[in-house]
């Protein structure tokens, strides 16, 4: 019986463990996909299309169909899925691929899948880390290596809140990457707390003041570790650690700020 | 003498007599033929077939069969030690301390030189029946003149001692009375001393020396008796005297005692003796030896710093809190040098260069001597000085938090140096002043920040033609060269060489225009400088090429194309000098100017007087410079400014001085001139971290984040000190260009992109 990468994958994340992750897969073997049909398929793309791929007009005409705004973070999931190509546009061999991987084929059954993608997208990290991290490459302009600043504040600002709230940015205290992993407890009292909805915007707010222009990749892939790992009041940061100099100077940014405001 | 059979009692009554004789009254003599005969009867004893036991057996055991001879005798000579000791023991019961030691010593001499001639006498019994015995493994049974050292020490030596140790304890109250001043007897001590080290015997082999007697009896309650002493001793005298008279007292103690060993211990003694008084005298007052310290270097105490270092460092962990100090003292000066040479110009005020390495140089020296001096030259006390001099040369007073300062005003130094007519260096001893520079560069943090004044300062001595001399020039940078490499010097080199090409080219140049020209009326020189080499940039503004020199400009311009065709000539106005002659003056004077100044004076020639508009029109020259450089001429009163923006030719010129000078600097120029260097230096920075990332990079093709930071700061800090927030910008810029990327999965691993 042949496992899917994809399937191999799952069950080795929720069961960490290679023995565990097997004896689960052959006692629970996932649902096949039911069958999604590659005419139907080419069928809706068919309908969206302009010309080869779906551009901008198809996928805001897909929007209303699927009743999603055009700005919902689930696209975000949906343009991983189906391997979109630049923003707003959909090349039909990712479409019926990422569809038929996602076992549907009809515009109800994709409403389904969007709320489950929407739902596995804030509380599955290693799910939004793939979604965040192809996000800078399908929107960055082609030729270029940054992305420019009000892009990539607008992918925050939706990204971000959507995974504090569902659980995939929970807060990993910096102790426990320690490899013993104890001690995390400093008499504060309660856990540790981490990265804070304003904290976005403060984000935001000290690139613009910073005169960012563009947000390169590492900056971009390091700015999720580093919402995943800070403390709430930016203590533990090590600024001789390996995060981009542009992190380190909104921390000392922000430090100031949480001060000011304490 | 007894017959050759005779029995055990004849025998031996023979034999004793003459062994009495030989051990007692040596001194009056012993025939030859007496000698001989005792030596037969006992070898005739040893050698006869028949059997002569006592029947009662003796001290030794008795043996029946054909065994050699010799038991009976043996005993028998035991008993006339045993006899003779104690008659020597009685007649020691009495004495004491001195007389004790002499009569042992007279006694010691008597017996040893007996036992050796009864030995031979015994040769006969000590080669066969004693080795007979011995080979079969008896232990107590030894040739006789072991035998009578046995019997000696423990027939008498033992005794005497056993009575609270009164040999030993004699020896020692001699050695102590000597420790006070005293003269004592050292042959005496000697000799006793050697005896409690004969007595040693190792009962393995006895060809061996064993120092069993002589450290239990002897060196222990020594070694013990000196310990208690100088704690005494160091402790009483410290109370009344300074730390300086100890460490005399010290040392002259340490030396005695080497001496004593010498003298009359034995050598293997000195080891412990010495560590013994090191731990005393040094160790246990070490931390006020510490304390004082700085009191001695405060007042250059010379010699008794020299001997605190001597004594401390005897200890192992003696030296180092001085070596910490010493840093600190040094740091202290320095600062403090440097502090009060800040304060005396007040604040705000620029230090003066010369004042300012003098300053460091001093404290330099001053340290310096005081290593080689009182430290021996050591090299943790070497290294201390240069980790202090390296501190305060970067950062103090004068510095502030800029680490650029230190190499500024150096190389400003330098400068001033190697500049004509200088009143600095004495004559002479030019060579002398630039090797002192090459001491504080040896400390300098920022060497490329010293490289950049100084590449823009020579620019400027060749340029203006005020450099001293080529050879000092030469010498300077040969030392650079040394200390840093042919990459440092390489630009300062090839400034060189533009100059010697310059001047054979401005002689060609001279010769073609002779021959096709006759209209040369301009003394014209040129130096042509490399782009890359020189600190030298272009104009800010345009520039009209006043009428008068342009056919000069063209014909060189054409000149140079021919020679060099492709080669780009960019004319650095900014940096020329003309003299112009005036003609419109009873006097003719020559007036030295600027390309800026003589293209203003130029246009009067044909005008009296000019507005602002005008002449920049005619010029070229931006507003603000025009006014700056009209301001010196009005200054100078060559030009009169009565109106705004109006400038009148002055008619009335008048100078005490035919030649003169108008080409001063403009502020704004000088003052560009630091930020543009350091400017050009934070620019050269970047790109250095950047090409020293990949070149690691490179070659480790994986590296973690921190290792990388350390080697970039390891490789680089020859030439700065880098900071880690430029070395990470560095990295990011090179993630952004895909030089490195970070390896999958890990957060702080570099690896290289190929």
């Amino acid at each position: 019986m042949a496992v899917s990468a994809k399937d191999a994958r799952k069950y080795l994340t929720k069961y960490k463990r290679l023995d565990l992750a097997v004896d689960a897969y052959y006692n629970n073997p996932p649902t096949p996909a039911p069958q999604a049909s590659t005419s139907k398929l080419n069928a809706l793309f068919d309908k969206y299309k302009d010309g080869d791929d779906i551009t901008i007009d198809g996928t805001i005409k897909l929007c209303e169909d699927l009743d999603v705004n055009p700005e919902d973070v689930v696209l975000l999931a949906v343009a991983y899925e189906l391997k979109s190509p630049s923003m707003g546009q959909w090349s039909r061999k990712g479409w019926v691929d990422g569809w038929k991987a996602l076992g549907v084929d009809t515009i109800d059954g994709m409403k389904t899948t969007l709320q489950k993608l929407r739902e596995q997208l804030a509380t599955d990290t290693d799910y939004f880390r793939h979604v965040y991290n192809y996000t800078f490459e399908f929107s960055r302009p082609p030729g270029q290596r940054s992305l420019g600043l009000d892009m990539a504040q607008g992918f925050w600002q939706i990204l971000i809140p959507h995974g504090l709230q569902g659980g995939a940015l929970a807060h990993v205290p910096s102790a426990a990457q320690d490899e013993d992993g104890d001690d995390s407890m400093d008499g504060s009292g309660g856990p540790e707390e981490g990265w804070k909805d304003d904290y976005t915007q403060w984000w935001s707010e000290f690139l613009e003041k910073n005169g960012t222009k563009g947000v390169s990749k590492d900056v971009w892939q390091m700015f999720f570790e580093f919402v995943r790992t800070i403390d709430s009041k930016f203590e533990k940061y090590d600024a001789e650690a390996a995060w981009p100099s542009t992190i380190d100077d909104f921390v000392e940014y922000a430090k100031n700020r949480v001060e000011g405001n304490a | 003498m007894p017959p050759p059979n005779a029995d055990l009692a004849t025998t031996w009554a023979y034999l004793e007599e003459g062994v009495d004789h030989i051990m007692t009254k040596l001194q009056t003599g012993v025939s030859y033929s007496k000698y001989m005969s005792l030596y037969t009867v006992s070898y005739n004893y040893c050698t006869s077939s028949k059997m002569h036991g006592t029947g009662e057996g003796g001290a030794v055991g008795h043996r029946t069969g054909a065994n050699l001879m010799g038991s009976d005798l043996y005993n028998n000579l035991i008993k006339y030690f045993v006899n003779h000791l104690k008659t020597l023991r009685t007649a020691s019961d009495p004495l004491q301390d001195e007389a004790l030691l002499r009569y042992y010593a007279q006694e010691w001499d008597r017996y040893t030189t007996g036992a050796n001639y009864i030995n031979r006498l015994f040769t006969y019994l000590n080669r066969h029946w004693v080795k007979r015995e011995r080979d079969e493994g008896r232990k107590g049974v030894y040739p006789v003149y072991t035998l009578a050292l046995v019997q000696w020490k423990s027939n008498f030596f033992l005794h005497v001692q056993s009575k609270h140790s009164k040999l030993a304890g004699a020896i020692l109250r001699l050695i102590e009375r000597q420790r006070n001043g005293e003269t004592i007897d050292q042959g005496l001590v000697k000799k006793v001393v050697d005896s409690f080290v004969s007595l040693g015997l190792d009962e393995s082999d006895i060809n061996k020396v064993s120092y069993e007697v002589y450290r239990e009896h002897l060196e222990t309650p020594f070694l013990d008796a000196t310990e208690k002493y100088y704690q005494q001793e160091s402790k009483a005298f410290l109370s009344e005297n300074s730390v300086a008279d100890y460490l005399k007292k010290a040392e002259e103690r340490l030396r005695e005692e080497e001496d004593r060993v010498e003298r009359y211990m034995n050598t293997n003694t000195r080891k412990a003796l010495i560590q013994k008084c090191e731990h005393v005298l040094i160790r246990e007052h070490a931390e006020l030896m510490w304390e004082s310290f700085q009191g001695l270097l405060d007042y250059d105490k010379d010699e008794d710093l020299q001997r605190m270092y001597a004594l401390l460092s005897r200890i192992p962990e003696g030296l180092e809190p001085l070596r910490k100090k010493f840093e600190e003292h040094v740091k202290r000066a320095g600062l403090a040098a440097v502090a009060k040479l800040v304060g005396e110009g007040g604040a705000a005020a620029e230090v003066d260069p010369k004042a300012y390495v003098d300053a460091l140089l001093e404290v330099h020296q001053k340290n310096s001597e005081t290593v080689t001096r009182s430290f021996r030259g050591e090299a943790g006390f070497v290294a201390s000085l240069d980790k202090a001099c390296r501190e305060f040369v970067n950062r103090n007073a004068a510095t502030g938090t800029s680490t650029t300062k230190s190499p500024e005003l150096l190389a400003k130094h330098a400068d001033a140096l190697l500049r004509k007519n200088n009143k600095m260096a004495e004559e002479g001893d030019l060579e002398g002043a630039l090797n002192k520079v090459m001491i504080l560069f040896k400390y300098i943090d920022d060497k490329d920040v010293f490289q950049s004044f100084y590449t823009t300062k020579l620019s400027k001595r060749l340029i203006h033609g005020v450099s001293a001399s080529d050879e000092a020039e030469a010498s300077m940078i040969s030392k650079l060269k040394e200390a840093c490499g042919f990459e440092y010097t390489n630009k300062l080199q090839r400034m060189f060489t533009d100059m010697s090409l310059s001047k054979d080219l401005t002689d060609n140049f001279k010769e073609r225009m002779q021959q096709n020209h006759d209209d040369m009326d301009i003394t014209f020189s040129i130096m042509v400088l490399g782009t890359n080499f020189w600190p030298l940039n272009p104009p800010t503004h345009d520039f009209i090429i006043p009428q008068d020199i342009l056919p000069t400009y063209t014909r060189f311009s054409q000149y140079y194309q021919q020679k060099h065709s492709g080669r780009k000539l960019t004319w650095l106005w900014n940096y020329s000098k003309n003299e112009l002659r005036t003609n419109y003056l009873n006097q003719k004077y020559i007036l030295m100017t600027s390309s800026w100044q003589m293209a203003v004076l130029l246009q009067y020639n044909n005008n009296d007087t000019l507005s602002l508009d005008e002449l920049v029109t005619a010029t070229a020259i931006s507003k603000d410079i025009l006014k700056q450089v009209l301001a010196v001429l009005v200054k100078a009163k060559i030009l009169i400014n009565e109106e705004a923006d109006q400038y009148d030719l002055n008619p009335g010129f008048k100078s005490k001085k035919i030649r003169i000078n108008l080409n001063m600097p403009i502020k704004a120029e000088q003052k560009a001139e630091s930020t543009d260097v350091l400017k050009n230096v934070d620019e050269d920075r970047k790109y250095v971290i950047q090409a020293t990332i990949v070149r690691i990079m490179k070659a480790r093709k994986t590296m973690k984040n921190q290792a990388l930071i350390q080697e970039v700061i390891q490789q680089i800090s020859q030439r700065f000190t880098p900071k880690i927030p430029d070395i990470k910008k560095a990295i990011d810029h090179l993630l952004e260009k895909e030089y490195i990327e970070r390896v999958e999965g890990t957060r702080d691993t570099f690896a290289y992109v190929a």
